[in-house]
């Protein structure tokens, strides 16, 4: 953890020049670039001129044991932490929370696939029985779509008993559970990054929902209260019944010919 | 015993049960190959048209978000007083009813001159969430049976649900028991728990499974999933039969490819199958705790908003039809639900065939259409 920290800072310090030059026209309005510890900008250069050590002063060392770097994660993790960049760390174990999960989910798949197999080995067997009965009774399979099909059914009703027995229902229920939890810890983590970059989560969208449900749930109380507005047409209906109803005769003939026609063209092709 | 045993005993009797020559199997790989080749080149010539369903001309009367009103257009000239407004489920699309031309149960209820009209759930989305039972029956469906009492100037309605369409049917007939004449529900579990300790109710995997999970487990797929993706449900249909779902794509197809109709069935079936709405999360919430883990409607201890659904409210002529070979809602959970209604005029109907083939099946399409109009006939 400390070194991935130490790495990140290296980076971050190794970006600074270009940041530097990004942020020039504040910095020297005389069109000067500083660098790190350059002195065109006194004060930066003093204060480079004193960080540099801070983070670099164990290069060489492993960041762990750079007591220094330690120091630096601490005051300015918690510094991020003071700006709201705390998800940062929140996000990150969330990840872990959901590599966990998955791990669950196919082990719990595992499981059920293992089921599966055991199942299909109980319809090999039981193949093999029904064979068994056809010889001892004179019959015979004699084309491989009809051994096919045999075996298709003995593994059919092995995979029914195997799936609907007790130890079937509770496999397909870890199965089940060990997915939504998967899928929950997923939510979690999206949400997070989405409240990380002001994005609305999928929470704050389901309440948007929501209240738009129970407004309508209100209306439709409301309409129902009112009985005169059931007689005001409404806006969303598609055309007033009086007018199908008018079609409808003038049609009758028409449409009832067409129906039959595409019935017996289908008929003739067969 | 030891390994080896059933091995040998096995490799027996695959040996003398099976009479698959390499010659014959070639000979037999090669005509599949030709099936295949002609099977591909006449799916290139299909056209769109060829492959539209739901073809019965309707007009679109009324809207609300993503959910319309539709009303077929008669094919008889002289139509009936009987007005039927056809409520389907959520987790597939109302073309079903409407599959094929020549499978069509909305077209069999238009040729004897019925007026039909049919509820689109519509495809909810992402804004649609928080949509609930209540939403559906309080609000949907009530604004439907609303605008077809008054468009066709009558108090009270003919309502036909389909499955989870049943469901949300009977829900509407307890609340609004004088909007409904007659009250017809056909593949609709009604008792969610019938099917426990019932060996013969095995296939009934949705019950199974629900019952398996804790109210912790559904809340934890709703909050994380929001809309229940469409995919999902096509899922655990799939997990009902699952070799069997392979094997249409491969053993099954090679034996339609070459028959115009019954490629045209499958294509058409395929078309429909792929069609799956998402479902509003929190509709999908009460609809597997309340129903399927507590089994709240045979108990009239539902909650719709504030209203308690209470089945005994139900007084108008009942018409329960079930499937015998129902492997989604087993027929326990829909058949022999009597007892629960207030009414005194319960009948019950089984069709031959399952879930689906209620109403595209070849033998129910010939039972289900006429039984159903000559029931309501009489009540009407």
């Amino acid at each position: 953890m400390t070194d991935d920290v130490g790495s990140s800072y290296r980076q971050w310090w190794s970006a600074m020049p270009a940041l530097f030059a990004a942020l020039q026209p504040l910095l020297m309005p005389d069109g000067a670039v500083p660098s790190p510890g350059s002195d065109a900008n006194p004060m930066l250069g003093a204060w480079t001129r004193w960080a540099t050590p801070l983070f670099f002063a164990a290069t060489g060392m492993p960041d762990a044991a750079n007591p220094m770097q330690v120091g630096a994660d601490r005051t300015f993790g918690a510094f991020a932490d003071a700006l709201g960049v705390r998800p940062m760390r929140e996000i990150q174990e969330a990840w872990q929370m959901l590599a966990k999960a998955e791990m669950e989910r196919r082990s719990a798949q595992a499981g059920y696939a293992a089921m599966l197999g055991q199942a299909f080995a109980d319809g090999t067997g039981a193949l093999a029985g029904r064979l068994e009965e056809m010889r001892r009774n004179g019959e015979e399979v004699t084309s491989l779509l009809a051994f096919v099909r045999l075996w298709t059914r003995e593994a059919d009703a092995a995979l029914h008993a195997r799936m609907q027995s007790p130890q079937g229902l509770d496999m397909t229920a870890r199965v089940v559970r060990a997915s939504t939890r998967q899928r929950a810890e997923l939510h979690r983590l999206v949400a997070l990054i989405s409240r990380n970059v002001n994005v609305p989560t999928r929470e704050e969208v389901d309440d948007g929902f929501r209240e738009i449900q129970e407004l309508k749930r209100e209306i439709r109380r409301l309409r129902k209260e009112l009985p005169a507005a059931k007689a005001v047409p409404s806006a969303d209906a598609a055309g007033p019944p009086a007018k199908a109803a008018s079609r409808r005769k003038s049609a009758v003939a028409k449409r009832a010919a067409a129906g039959d026609g595409a019935a017996k063209s289908r008929r003739e092709r067969a | 015993m030891s390994a080896s045993a059933p091995r040998s005993k096995n490799g027996a009797a695959v040996a003398s049960a099976v009479n698959i020559t390499p010659a014959s199997a070639f000979q037999e790989l090669a005509e599949i190959r030709g099936k295949l080749e002609r099977g591909a080149r006449r799916l290139t010539e299909l056209t769109e048209e060829d492959l539209a369903i739901a073809t019965t001309s309707k007009d679109e009367v009324l809207r609300r978000d993503m959910v319309t009103l539709y009303r077929y257009r008669p094919t008889v000239e002289r139509e009936s007083p009987i007005t039927v407004l056809i409520a389907y489920a959520l987790v597939g699309r109302y073309q079903m009813i409407d599959l094929e031309a020549d499978r069509s149960f909305v077209r069999k209820l238009l040729a004897q001159g019925i007026k039909v009209y049919m509820v689109d759930w519509g495809e909810p989305r992402r804004v649609h969430r928080w949509l609930t039972m209540d939403d559906y029956v309080s609000g949907y469906l009530d604004d439907c049976v609303e605008f077809v009492c008054r468009s066709e100037g009558i108090d009270a309605i003919n309502l036909l649900g389909v499955c989870q369409g049943g469901v949300l049917s009977t829900c509407y007939a307890a609340l609004y028991p004088h909007r409904v004449r007659n009250l017809v529900v056909t593949v609709t579990p009604i008792d969610f728990h019938a099917d426990k300790g019932k060996p013969e109710s095995a296939g009934g995997y949705m019950n199974l499974w629900a019952r398996a999970m804790t109210a912790e487990d559904i809340d934890g797929l709703v909050d994380t999933s929001g809309i229940t993706p469409g995919q999902t449900v096509g899922f655990s249909f799939i997990m009902m039969n699952p070799l069997g779902n392979v094997t249409k794509y491969t053993l099954d197809l090679i034996d339609v490819l070459e028959d115009e109709r019954k490629l045209l069935n499958f294509l058409h079936m395929e078309r429909w199958i792929a069609d799956r709405p998402d479902n509003p999360g929190e509709f999908v919430r009460q609809w597997f705790k309340d129903l399927y883990q507590d089994n709240k409607l045979v108990r009239n201890e539902l909650l719709l908003g504030t209203r308690t659904v209470d089945l005994r409210q139900i007084t108008m002529p009942v018409l329960n039809v079930s499937a015998d070979g129902d492997v989604v809602i087993p027929t326990a959970c829909s058949r022999g639900q009597g007892r629960h209604f207030g009414t005194k005029d319960y009948s019950e109907l089984t069709v031959p065939g399952g879930h689906i083939g209620t109403f595209v099946g070849g033998k129910a399409q010939t039972i289900l259409a006429p039984a159903i109009v000559d029931w309501l006939k009489k009540r009407n």
